[in-house]
């Protein structure tokens, strides 16, 4: 037998994995929120967060206002929302993989990201404000789910829901729909450096409105999939498979394709595209810690989360001026899964 | 009667799979279903096991309409090795096997030292117990299907649906997966059935003959009762010669020429 098989971490147990990760990644949005213009110290960005908890505003005595505003107004919601937005793109794209029993499928596989795109830009082209700072967010979603519904329905069949069907649908609207951003964006003249920044994303000015909504659609759909890990498991060896084996794959495959959407459309129309990550992060994960999805979600909902604060806090806090999340990611990502791409192809990395 | 399927129909668009089929299986028998391609022996496969639902006509399991189990119960009763067995993803074999245990277990609990156990012996019935911390990525189609096979037999129901179960194998990897199957028909009283298409393997083992060919059953029954070279002229429009062979004592078949 191979002992070299046994070098990744699928038969150590989850609990103390989650824990280093956590720790992880409180230590990294410690230390995230005292860097920017407004240097706060370790300690005092602790006593800040602390004093912001009921029946404890004494622990920030002595901390100067500025300071506890930077901390608590600024950096910490944005902070939030990146950890929050990278977790749920991680978790929505291990999901992906599993159910389109492809490892190249990510968040953004069923047309999500381009039906973001494409309500965003009429939002941005007519300047639509009815709704004030909601309005391109929700213009979002909206083109979002409903990009999600079509694809859905375009794919389904008697049979049910075929992956390889999934994926087609994905892709023939998205083009369509990057074909009418285009438009949109010829259409724009002067307008059109706004379309180009939203579609880069960017996870500036969020509010603590926005990490609330993230917190909430993550933490739920990641339960809901977790739920179901076990369904996932069998699911990912293939439908036929998965129904001899117990589960209503007809009922809950489609269902948890629209739950882990959803998911994705909210984060994209908070922070716009962001990509690589629901590609890699499950990749990252399933490499070292197998690919039992009730070990694979929870990690990569950390995994995702560390990653993607890590490269927001890279573009605010350290590069001399701020580059697009959504770039950065890609050009960071890109070609980190070319390099762990050519190590499977050497048969370096048996797990992966 | 373990199974009973009455009148059943199943279609792909235009084309009808399986055409007003009725069948009765009955406990501790092992059924080899023989017949062309595209006759509707898997088609046949997904319906008993749940996995499609007919068109019309009923199934029923001991008794009970198909309709009336849970996704998980039907698991509990009714195993199947599938025809395509490809993973995308790096499960051990051991991780894959031990998945046939889903369906006994609640929801979050962890398998026991009971459940290991079945797994472990499964897998020693396939000749499969190396290949326990390999990668399914990387183990060939043969050793794939021995895992798969490990795993429905790990799944412990008393019905077995077996699609081409050793159409990947060597003959002698071949004839360990269907001696284990035929042992859980003789030992335990399960149910076989399995589509094959080497005829003279599924005489050795077969003590029931089920010939299909355009979605209906031409011919069912015990295999000396059903086995004569008109009905596979009929079925698959080859000449054949039948003899009893006493090492074996099963009958084989040799082709002699086809239409």
């Amino acid at each position: 037998m191979k002992n070299q098989k046994f070098h990744n971490l699928r038969f150590f147990p989850l609990w103390p994995q989650l824990a280093l990760l956590a720790a992880i990644l409180l230590v990294l949005a410690a230390a995230a929120a005292g860097m920017g213009h407004v240097k706060v110290g370790f300690s005092d960005v602790l006593r800040i967060a602390g004093s912001a908890l009921p029946g404890m505003p004494e622990l920030a005595s002595g901390i100067d206002q500025v300071s506890r505003a930077a901390v608590l107004e600024v950096r910490l919601p944005r902070i939030l929302t990146a950890a929050l937005v990278g977790g749920a793109l991680g978790v929505s794209g291990a999901v992906y993989q599993g159910i389109l029993l492809n490892p190249l499928a990510d968040p953004y596989t069923l047309g999500v990201s381009a039906g973001a795109a494409f309500g965003a830009s009429v939002a941005l082209l007519l300047n639509i404000g009815v709704l004030g700072a909601f309005s391109v967010p929700m213009f979002a979603f909206t083109g979002a789910v409903a990009t999600l519904m079509i694809v859905m329905y375009l794919a389904s069949s008697a049979g049910g829901y075929s992956s390889s069907n999934l994926i087609l649908s994905g892709i023939i609207v998205a083009s369509i729909l990057s074909a009418g951003i285009s438009f949109l964006k010829y259409l724009a003249d002067e307008r059109v450096s706004v379309i180009i920044f939203w579609l880069m994303g960017s996870l500036a000015s969020k509010t603590w409105a926005d990490v609330g909504l993230v917190a909430g659609m993550t933490g739920f759909c990641t339960a809901v999939c977790l739920y179901f890990a076990r369904d996932l498991n069998l699911i990912s060896l293939g439908t036929r498979t998965a129904a001899s084996m117990g589960t209503a794959v007809h009922r809950i495959s489609p269902a948890l394709l629209v739950c882990v959407s959803l998911m994705a459309a909210i984060c994209v129309s908070i922070s716009g595209i962001i990509g690589f990550v629901g590609l890699l992060v499950p990749h990252l994960v399933r490499s070292v810690c197998g690919p039992d999805h009730a070990r694979l979600i929870p990690l990569s909902l950390f995994t995702g989360a560390i990653l993607l604060l890590g490269a927001d806090t890279l573009t605010r806090a350290v590069l001399p001026s701020e580059l697009p999340i959504g770039v950065l990611t890609a050009l960071i990502g890109g070609p980190f899964f070319c390099w762990i791409f050519r190590r499977r192809q050497m048969g370096m990395n048996y797990g992966f | 009667m373990v199974f009973e399927i009455n009148d059943i129909s199943y279609s792909y668009g235009q084309r009808k799979a399986v055409d007003r089929l009725s069948l009765g299986l009955e406990q501790g028998r092992f059924y080899a279903v023989i017949g062309p391609n595209g006759c509707g022996k898997t088609t046949l496969m997904d319906l008993m096991c749940g996995h499609r639902k007919p068109e019309s006509g009923s199934l029923r399991l001991n008794g009970n309409s198909l309709d009336s189990y849970s996704a998980r119960a039907l698991a509990r009763h009714v195993a199947l090795v599938p025809q395509e067995y490809r993973v995308n993803f790096p499960y051990t074999a051991k991780e894959v096997v031990a998945m046939a245990r889903y369906p006994h277990l609640a929801r979050f609990s962890a398998p026991g030292a009971g459940d290991m156990d079945l797994v472990e012996s499964a897998m020693r019935k396939c000749g499969t117990e190396m290949l326990a911390n390999r990668f399914m990525t990387e183990l060939s189609g043969g050793e794939k299907q021995r895992v798969v096979f490990a795993r429905a037999l790990a799944q412990k129901t008393p019905v077995l649906l077996l699609d081409e179960p050793c159409a990947n194998l060597d003959i002698r990897h071949a004839m360990i997966l269907m001696e284990a199957a035929a042992g859980r028909t003789k030992k335990q009283g399960n149910t076989v059935t399995a589509v094959m298409h080497d005829i003279n393997l599924a005489l050795r083992y077969a003590d029931q003959l089920i010939l299909m060919a355009r979605g209906k059953i031409a011919a069912a029954g015990r295999v000396r009762d059903v086995l004569e070279p008109g009905v596979l002229k009929r079925v698959f429009g080859v000449e054949a010669r039948i003899r009893h062979e006493p090492a074996i004592n099963a009958p084989q078949v040799t082709f002699v020429g086809h239409e």
